[in-house]
């Protein structure tokens, strides 16, 4: 018999497990944001910062169009 | 009696201070597979007993560390039994009901034996005292279809090591094992999985056909 367990369900939204760990709204939110995972944060630092750039998109299209 | 959510992962730990690495490891690996970790921490009255049962109950799985089995620094000098009778409440427990799991890990190879004579022909998970280790005996225990890494695993723990001052400062705290500690802990590990760990999109019933 195999020791390892299937596991089936679908693990729960950040909203649910904030509500059954029993924080509130706000301070879910706060700890969301701090370890950047809230939807607001996406990838950081200067290279994350040049791929947003419009000089840097428009480079990108024009080599793939070339 | 609480309905048993399948999420739901009861945690039993040593509380102190030399396993607050492991402590973290865990609450990291269990997120990662999906969990939402349950433990004892904050509750307490009279009525302990009672409550660490209907927690006990509350939960799908239990994962019981017997690492800890030497006497405490402190006078008078005691072993810790909170564990295995923890893991006793839920040994009977999944003998009433067969849809709780219970399983040991250990940080020492063949200790058990010695230690629990009564598990004999368990096999317990032995992490070896490293973060590393809960992770890896983590994905030996449990399969899912969007199985995490043990790579991803150690990046979601090392950005929650990089958190925990911020939580012990909102929480007034230094102690890992404040009962909202925890339950902060438990969210950031949940909002790591998300941000590391890729989510395969669930199969519908059209494409299936």
């Amino acid at each position: 018999m195999s020791r390892r367990t299937k596991l089936e369900f679908e693990p729960l939204s950040l909203e649910e497990t904030a509500k059954q760990l029993g924080i509130p709204r706000q301070r879910a939110q706060r700890i969301l944001t701090l370890i950047g995972a809230d939807a607001a944060s996406g990838p950081h630092g200067l290279r994350a910062a040049k791929r947003r750039t419009v000089r840097y998109k428009l480079a990108r299209k024009s080599a793939r169009t070339r | 009696m609480p309905k048993p959510k399948q999420q739901r992962v009861f945690l039993n730990i040593p509380y102190d201070k030399q396993f607050e690495r492991t402590y973290l490891a865990y609450v990291t690996a269990l997120s990662a597979m999906g969990f939402l970790p349950r433990a004892t921490l904050g509750i307490g009255g009279n009525r302990r007993l009672d409550r660490i049962a209907s927690l006990i109950e509350s939960c799908s799985y239990s994962i019981h560390d017997l690492s800890r089995v030497q006497l405490n620094r402190n006078a008078p000098r005691t072993p810790r039994f909170n564990m295995p009778f923890e893991l006793g409440l839920a040994v009977a427990w999944a003998r009433a009901n067969r849809h709780h799991r219970w399983l040991v890990f250990e940080s020492v190879e063949r200790r058990l034996a010695k230690s629990m004579s009564d598990l004999d022909g368990t096999d317990p998970y032995i992490h070896d005292g490293k973060v590393r280790g809960v992770m890896r005996e983590v994905c030996n225990a449990f399969i899912r279809p969007d199985q995490p890494t043990v790579p991803q695993m150690m990046k979601m723990y090392r950005d929650l090591r990089r958190s925990v001052p911020k939580i012990l400062h909102d929480a007034g705290t230094q102690s890992l094992f404040a009962a909202r500690v925890f339950s902060d802990l438990c969210l950031a590990a949940a909002g790591l999985r998300s941000k590391y760990v890729r989510v395969l999109p669930r199969r519908t019933a059209s494409r299936r056909r």
